[in-house]
């Protein structure tokens, strides 16, 4: 057993791993709980994201678009249906279905370009749900969003902050380690690294670009999914902002400030992104010039993020 | 029944939204083709050049005529700037990558506004010639919107005559043709790209001033009309200067239309309309295979 877990320990990027979970795991004694739970959250959104920019190797303006799509699913299933509370918990998944039917439809269009074009179809796909969501008042909330959704419960006992986050952490887990192994260690992550590398090449050895491209979109589309529907019940509201494009740059700024190719880059990204936020924001109402400068520093000076500096982390 | 009169004031309307869309777009995709930057930061931009025609108007206490000049000038002047100091370090990259790093362009910028001029809701008065409406049938068509589309197409088209005409317009079509090429013709390309990015941002600082009448003049009044300016580029084929008037007139158009029979979809059915195009002309309507992507 202990030689086991030293097996395992040697290799970094388990190292890394490994503090992310211990990380986890306690930060709700160490910081401010409603900033751990965010940090948990929009740390797996993040690290769904860097599936696109990091193994896709493509840029995405949508995806919020999964985000919102798993928060408004499950949310409004959870607002909307009549059942036994300790039984909702099954809208869950249907939020991370919902996400990933909205990634098939959304890759399907925008994996036929690349670069620029790729990146701006869907900004614009992620805004026509934006327009549809906020034109379906009866069913949305449109504007206001829906505030008051019931969460679920275990059994007779409520769902207190504390279970919640702790039965996040659990789902979290679960989310990294299939995370980890369709994208470290299988077979399929080696295809896409190749198809990254070069596409033509890829094609001729006679794997479909697009298919699998397809495949890791829609997979980063249910871990984006299981965020969005975590978002809604902690949060116990949906609403526009989480389609919103400025959501996006959040994400994209987070994953690129951790580090696009490491695996465990967008959550440390995430992380810092966020408590940065909380601190600033302690001293000046203007922390998006901060953030903003950051970014442009970000790109310029730290092209591969924090971690990317550690070779034996890149994948 | 439809009179004739509604349906010529929506064409009109549409035409001019059009007209303010292709403006815009039209100096992205000049930016996009030439320099392979995407510039998240227009919207930024396209306040700058608002609250530049407010400063102008209110504490220089000239006309709007002069605000409009220069707000062209001024937000050109910085696009000059930025392309010499920033915007320069990003090519040949991921074009995407600029697109984050203009978003955090756009971030410091609409902050720095916000400090400056705080977050109200300021009004700038249609000048008094252009106050009232055409009469038109039993309803009257706004003289500004006229006056939009006049002045967009004169703009558009004084941006094309500089391209096509001019020998800085010449350099500038070489070096979106092939940068490489131009260079080793011992032609200087360094000015014809700030000259780009100075061209495009002063159509967005101008394009403001124009909306600042219509919407208002406030830190984010750029950001949804940037939106639809990347589904009017990529419609019309992103590099194409022509491709993106007729996009922008086309969306305009059709959002216009649209409003007769659900105000509702009016933004939604541009999307829509990206997606069917995106579905049978992934390049877009002018787009050429191969040259940006």
């Amino acid at each position: 057993m202990l030689t086991a877990c030293k097996k395992y320990l040697t290799n970094n990027v388990n190292k890394s791993i490994v503090i992310v979970i211990i990380f986890l795991a306690i930060s709700p004694f160490i910081i401010p709980k409603s900033i751990a739970m965010d940090i948990l959250i929009f740390g797996l959104l993040a690290m769904s994201y860097g599936i696109i920019q990091g193994h896709i190797g493509q840029v995405s303006f949508g995806h919020a678009a999964l985000f919102g799509t798993g928060a408004y699913v499950t949310g409004l299933l959870l607002y909307y249906v009549d059942i036994p509370s300790s039984a909702a918990w099954i809208f869950f998944p249907a939020g991370v279905v919902g996400a990933v039917i909205v990634a098939l439809g959304m890759g399907a269009l925008s994996l036929r370009r690349r670069g620029a074009y790729f990146a701006l179809t869907n900004l614009a796909l992620l805004q026509l749900i934006y327009f549809i969501v906020l034109q379906v008042k009866g069913l949305t909330g449109g504007d206001d969003g829906k505030w008051g959704i019931p969460a679920p419960t275990f059994g007779s006992i409520p769902v207190t902050p504390e279970s919640l986050y702790y039965l996040y952490f659990v789902i979290f887990l679960v989310c990294l380690f299939l995370m980890k192994r369709m994208f470290l260690d299988s077979p399929n992550a080696l295809v896409l690294h190749a198809i990254k590398q070069d596409e033509a090449r890829a094609e001729s050895l006679g794997y479909s670009v697009y298919r699998e491209m397809l495949k890791a979109y829609a997979l980063s589309g249910a871990f984006a999914g299981v965020a969005g529907a975590m978002y809604a019940i902690q949060m116990q509201y949906v609403g526009m902002s989480y389609l919103h494009w400025s959501l996006n740059g959040t994400v994209i700024i987070m994953a690129m400030l951790g580090g696009v190719n490491v695996f465990i880059g967008p959550f440390l990204g995430a992380a810092i992104l966020i408590a940065l936020k909380d601190v600033i924001s302690m001293y000046t109402v203007h922390w998006q010039l901060i953030v903003g400068i950051l970014v442009m520093v970000v790109i310029l000076g730290l092209r591969e993020g924090i971690l990317g500096r550690f070779k034996s982390l890149r994948f | 029944m439809l009179s004739s009169s509604v349906i010529v004031s929506l064409f009109l309307s549409g035409l001019a939204t059009g007209m303010v869309y292709a403006l815009l777009a039209g100096g992205l995709t000049l930016i996009f083709g030439l320099l392979g930057v995407i510039n998240f930061a227009h919207y930024a931009f396209i306040a700058v050049g608002a609250y530049i025609a407010l400063e102008v108007l209110d504490a220089a206490g000239l006309n709007f005529w002069a605000a409009l000049a220069i707000s062209l000038i001024g937000v050109g002047l910085i696009g000059f700037l930025l392309e010499r100091t920033l915007i320069s370090r990003l090519y040949g990259q991921n074009p995407a990558i600029s697109l984050i790093f203009t978003f955090g362009l756009a971030m410091a910028v609409v902050e720095l506004l916000r400090m400056v001029k705080g977050t109200a809701f300021y009004h700038i008065a249609v000048p008094s010639a252009l106050v009232g409406g055409v009469p038109m049938g039993d309803a009257a068509f706004p003289t500004y919107r006229i006056f939009l589309l006049v002045i967009g197409a004169v703009l558009f088209f004084g941006v094309w005559a500089f391209l096509q005409k001019t020998p800085t317009g010449l350099i500038i079509r070489a070096a979106l043709c092939d940068r490489g090429m131009t260079r080793a013709c011992g032609v200087g390309v360094t000015t014809a790209f700030a000259m780009t990015f100075s061209i495009g941002l002063a159509l967005a600082g101008i394009g403001g001033a124009l909306m600042a009448p219509m919407m208002g003049v406030f830190p984010e009044m750029g950001a949804e009309i940037l939106i639809v300016c990347f589904a009017v580029i990529v419609i019309g084929g992103m590099g194409s200067f022509m491709g993106s008037l007729v996009a922008g007139l086309i969306c305009g158009l059709l959002s216009s239309f649209i409003t007769l029979v659900s105000p509702q979809m009016a933004m939604a059915s541009i999307f829509i309309f990206m997606a069917l195009i995106l579905a049978v002309r992934p390049i877009g309507l002018f787009g050429e295979v191969g040259r940006v992507d």
